[in-house]
Parts: C-alpha cells; sequence; structure tokens
C-alpha cells in the first residue's frame, strides 16, 4: 500500500501581535511544531502500513523550517520525505497549497490514500484535503474518526465519520484522501533509534520546477482569497467576582442566570 | 448600501430536521440580497413540501433539487447536481450552514467549482456589490476581513450562532421549483452504509443554548457527575477541556477548544477549568461566561462574565439544587 500524509507547521499557541495591515509578528518563545491534527494523520498512515505493508511518504510545503516536521514524520516511521519550497510559493492560499500538494504527488505515482489532518488550527479552514481530493480524482473523505477495513485488492475501504450527533459508516472507493479528526488514535512518540535514521536523511526539496508548477496558480498570484485587514477579537466587557459564602454566591448566580432568561 | 442581485442559501436538512442555522444563513442572505433574490436550495429525494419552512424566514424561491441518489447526503452527488445548477444559474453568492455536512459540501464544491471559499464566516456584508467576510482564525484569537479575487460564485459557511435567528414573518411566500438535478454517476465513489447515534447526554455542542464544562479541577473522572448533573439542570450539553479528554475522562466529541470544537452559546459555565488558552480559544466568543474555579490567578476569569473564586465540590451541587427548585425540576 501506498500512502502520502500531508503536515503543516503552524504556532502551538496563538500568541502575536498584529503588525498592520495583516501581519502577524509571534512573541520570543512561540513554540512551532507539526500541527496536532497531522499528528493523527501521520499515525494513522503508520498503523496501516503496519497492517498492509507499503511506504509512507511525508509532504510538507513550507520553508527550511519545516524540514524539522518532516524530520518528525521519519522518526516516527514514515518511508520518506519531501519538502516544497520556492520563495514563489509564498502568499499562497488553500487552493494553491493543494494544488501544490496534488503536483507532487502525481510526481510521486501510484497511491492508495492521502492522509491529512481535519484543518491546520491556525487557519482553520479544513479545505486543502477537499480540494486536493478534487486535484487528484480521489474519493474527498473529512471528518474521518476510524477505518474499520481496507480491501486493497476490490480498491474500496469503509471508514466511520465523525458527524454532530453520531458516526457516519461509509464505503468508499480508493484512492481516497483522508482527513483525520483527533479520536482516531494516539500518535506514537518517535523512537531514538528512529530520531537518529531520521537525522541522517536528507529531505530534497521540490520546487516550481521541479514540480513544473503554473505560476498563475501558486503565491498571492493563485490567490482565490484576499486578506484586507485582521484584528483581534472584540474585548470582552469586564467581568464580575462575586463574592461571599457558598450560599450568597450561588444565590446570586442563581438569580443571575434566571435573569438571562434562556432557561 | 448596495446590495447582491442572487444569493442561494442551501440549508440543510436531515432526518432530524431543518437545521437552524440554516434560518440564520437566510437572515443574512436577506440583508444582503436584493429583493426577490434569497434562494432557499434544499436537496434530497423528496423535498419540495419543506418549502413554506423557508419563506417566512427570507427566502424568495425555493429550489427543491429531488433525485434518489441525493436521499442521504454523500459529498459527490450534492457536490455535482449544486456545481450544474450554479453554473446553469449563476448565482453570485452561496451560503452553507456551517456545521461538518455544511463545510464538507461547500468545500467540495469550491472544488468542482474552482471558486473561492470562505469558511465559518462570522460576518458578510456588501461594498461595491461585492461580498466582504470576516471569519476567525487561531481559534477566535484574529478576526480576517476577507474579500474574494476573480469572477464566479463566491462561497461561505456561515458560523453558527455568529448571526441572529430572524423572525418569521407569517404570510410570506414566494415560487417553488421542483428540479431534477444533473449528477455525474462517475463522479460518485461512495456509499452510506449507516448511521450510529450517540446515546446519552446531549452532546451536539455546536447548537447548544447552554454548556457546562468541566476540567482537572474536577480531581477524577467520576465527578463529571457534578457537572452532569449541572447540565441536566439547566437543560445544557457537556463539555469538556482538552485535559480531562486526554486523560480519557471523557470521550473526544465533548472538548471545546482548538483542537476540539468552536462553540458560542449564550451561558458557558466553565467547572474547574483554568482556562489554558486553547480551551479560551473554543468558547471566548459565548453570549455570558461563568467561571468556577478554587484559583484566582486562573486565565478563565479573564473571560468570564461572572467568576467565583471557591470549591467547586461545594458550589456545583447547591448551584444544581437551587436551579432545580427554581425551575420546578
Amino acid at each position: 500500500m501506498r500512502s502520502i500524509v500531508c503536515v503543516k507547521r503552524v504556532p502551538e499557541t496563538p500568541t502575536f501581535e498584529i503588525v498592520p495591515p495583516t501581519g502577524l509578528r509571534f512573541r520570543e518563545g512561540t513554540n512551532f511544531a507539526m500541527n496536532a491534527f497531522d499528528e493523527f494523520a501521520v499515525e494513522e498512515a503508520l498503523q496501516q502500513k503496519d497492517k498492509h505493508g507499503g511506504e509512507v511518504v511525508a509532504l510538507s510545503l513550507g520553508p527550511a523550517e519545516n524540514e524539522k516536521i518532516l524530520k518528525d514524520c521519519l522518526a516516527m516511521g514514515a518511508t520518506g520525505a519531501f519538502r516544497l519550497w520556492d520563495p514563489e510559493f509564498g502568499g499562497g492560499d488553500p487552493f494553491a497549497t493543494a494544488y501544490l500538494l496534488s503536483l507532487a504527488i502525481r510526481k510521486l505515482g501510484d497511491f492508495d490514500l492521502v492522509f491529512c489532518g481535519r484543518e491546520a488550527i491556525d487557519g482553520q479552514s479544513g479545505l486543502v484535503g477537499p480540494l486536493l481530493a478534487r486535484a487528484l480524482g480521489a474519493t474527498p473523505i473529512t471528518y474521518l474518526a476510524k477505518i474499520r477495513e481496507i480491501d486493497l485488492s476490490g480498491r474500496t475501504l469503509v471508514v466511520e465519520r465523525q458527524l454532530e450527533g453520531g458516526r457516519e459508516v461509509l464505503k468508499a472507493r480508493l484512492p481516497a484522501v483522508l482527513c483525520c479528526t483527533k479520536d482516531i488514535n494516539h500518535p506514537r512518540y518517535p523512537s531514538l533509534l528512529g530520531i537518529r535514521k531520521a537525522a541522517k536523511v536528507e529531505v530534497p526539496v521540490w520546487g516550481v520546477a521541479e514540480l513544473g508548477a503554473d505560476a498563475a496558480r501558486i503565491g498571492a498570484a493563485g490567490a482565490r482569497l484576499r486578506v484586507e485587514s485582521v484584528a483581534p477579537p472584540p474585548a470582552r466587557a469586564g467581568g464580575e467576582l462575586l463574592a461571599g459564602d457558598a450560599e450568597q454566591v450561588t444565590d446570586a448566580l442563581v438569580e443571575r442566570i434566571l435573569g438571562l432568561k434562556i432557561l | 448600501m448596495s446590495r447582491i442581485a442572487r444569493v442561494w442559501v442551501v440549508v440543510e436538512y436531515a432526518k432530524a430536521g431543518i437545521l437552524g442555522t440554516s434560518f440564520e444563513a437566510l437572515g443574512i442572505a436577506r440583508d444582503l440580497c436584493a429583493d426577490g433574490g434569497v434562494t432557499a436550495v434544499v436537496l434530497g429525494e423528496k423535498v419540495a413540501h419543506l418549502a413554506p419552512r423557508f419563506f417566512p424566514y427570507g427566502a424568495d424561491r425555493v429550489l427543491a433539487v429531488e433525485d434518489a441518489r441525493l436521499k442521504v447526503y454523500r459529498t459527490e452527488p450534492y457536490a455535482s447536481a449544486l456545481a450544474a445548477l450554479a453554473r446553469a444559474r449563476g448565482p453570485q453568492l452561496v451560503l452553507f450552514p456551517g456545521s461538518t455536512r455544511g463545510r464538507d459540501a461547500s468545500a467540495a464544491l469550491a472544488a468542482e467549482l474552482g471558486a473561492p471559499l470562505v469558511v465559518d464566516a462570522s460576518d458578510i456584508r456588501v461594498e461595491d456589490g461585492e461580498p466582504v467576510f470576516t471569519r476567525p482564525s487561531f481559534g477566535g484569537n484574529l478576526f480576517s476581513t476577507i474579500r474574494a479575487v476573480g469572477v464566479g460564485p463566491r462561497l461561505a459557511t456561515v458560523r453558527a450562532r455568529a448571526f441572529p435567528m430572524p423572525t418569521a414573518t407569517d404570510g410570506r411566500s414566494g415560487d417553488v421549483e421542483t428540479v431534477a438535478p444533473t449528477i455525474d454517476d462517475a463522479a460518485i465513489r461512495t456509499e452510506v452504509l449507516g448511521f450510529e447515534a450517540e446515546t446519552g447526554s446531549v452532546v451536539n455542542l455546536v447548537d447548544a443554548n447552554v454548556i457546562v464544562s468541566g476540567g482537572r479541577g474536577l480531581g477524577k473522572p467520576e465527578n463529571f457527575s457534578l457537572v452532569r448533573d449541572l447540565a441536566d439542570a439547566v437543560g445544557g450539553a457537556v463539555g469538556a477541556s482538552r485535559a480531562v479528554v486526554d486523560a480519557g475522562w471523557i470521550p473526544y466529541v465533548h472538548q471545546v477548544g482548538q483542537t476540539g470544537r468552536t462553540v458560542k452559546p449564550k451561558l458557558y459555565i466553565a467547572c474547574g477549568i483554568s482556562g489554558a488558552i486553547q480551551h479560551l480559544a473554543g468558547m471566548r466568543t459565548s453570549d455570558t461566561i461563568i467561571a468556577i474555579n478554587k484559583d484566582a490567578s486562573a486565565p478563565i476569569f479573564k473571560v468570564a462574565t461572572w467568576g467565583v473564586v471557591g470549591d467547586l465540590f461545594e458550589i456545583v451541587p447547591l448551584l444544581t439544587k437551587k436551579i432545580r427548585a427554581r425551575l420546578g425540576k
């Protein structure tokens, strides 16, 4: 079985200052790491490899700093990794990202499954997976909570999707793009041996030329959405600490809750 | 303010009924759109009979897209049918409810049409005949104002509870058109085998008016009963912090925060939650927030409308008892 896993490097906390009109400056000490949802995607790809054999190739789009999360994938057990970057890729939107990932995946050849996270915790659009599926002619499967079975010879899989109020059981054709939610598995820690081996791997970088990318579809030029300004969330009105013993504060809370007239 | 000529709202309809955010989307469509231009689009096997439900909330016409292949929601036939209709009729703006299904359908349609999609819009206004969107990211810590580039329809999902529920205008009516869609059979790659509904307490956090959440301060998993009892008394859903979900005290579907659900209830009651930045990201836009925590320096108090510094084991059961008494439960 051949799987691809797409990972993004994100700030773990929203600790930034706004630089008008649309820039962000992250505070010193802000930790950047693999997007939390992508860790579940990597783990799921590896678990399926353990079951069905084959390979897991990790892809990440971004500058040199992104090499760290690709090494993390290798240390966990991925069999290969490629970084997609060219200065011209900067300023792209999910359409451009999905386009570039699709070029890289096609360049790698046949595949059965592509694993992504449900969404990135920074941009939170959850668009790259579905857009990538369309670009590859693969089945888009969002909100993946469990893989029940994969039938490689019949070219199908059965999955559970976490939706509001329950889980949908879906049979789908391969190849598919799977967008993983959090409760699908518990990501493994890289082994010491894995970390040592990953440190020695040279991660190739593919740019515009290697991917044969159309300049009109990448970077700021290819973006379909333009951010005009950014702002912090509206400040909350100052809160009130309720004083008194348990009887007094609960009396005060009951009055206030009932005063909202929503129960 | 100039207005948009043709706005579609793809309403969500399933066994459970019509999703509330569908009406919120109709309300904003009504505000953005020129008179006579709001179309509610409903897809299913037999759905034309639902039309009277949409007129009072702002629809000028209802497009009932009926086909046996649309009986149960699936990404590909829905996207295929919507794409063919959008190409033929040229809506300028297509809105979806911000549910898992609305997000799924809108993304597939955007892919199919190559159309720009704004996910999770919390505000939409019109400038020079163009929709201008605001959406949160970084767990509600950044609000971006966004405009789409190029030609063709603009798509957006509407964040649940970000727009007011419109008031129904009785007696309002309009045209109902039933269409048999063009669906590319070759594009259908899935089959729904079943749906396993969650049982027990309400866990649909996104739709809940009231959420009572518990965190580490509960001490051990068994103590979640305090949170469940209060949720039961106020008719709310049960939420949880990431720490207790990761510790296995309660399933992931309850998690509020950056890697869980983003919620915006009318009332959020946080019990024993210190308020890690990832948790605040998921609930800070709630209308009213009550925090009960023994540590006065906990960050949760920075977003709380009303805070109580004290022992939750004493306060929460007492609050439950008093609310039950007042509501006659």
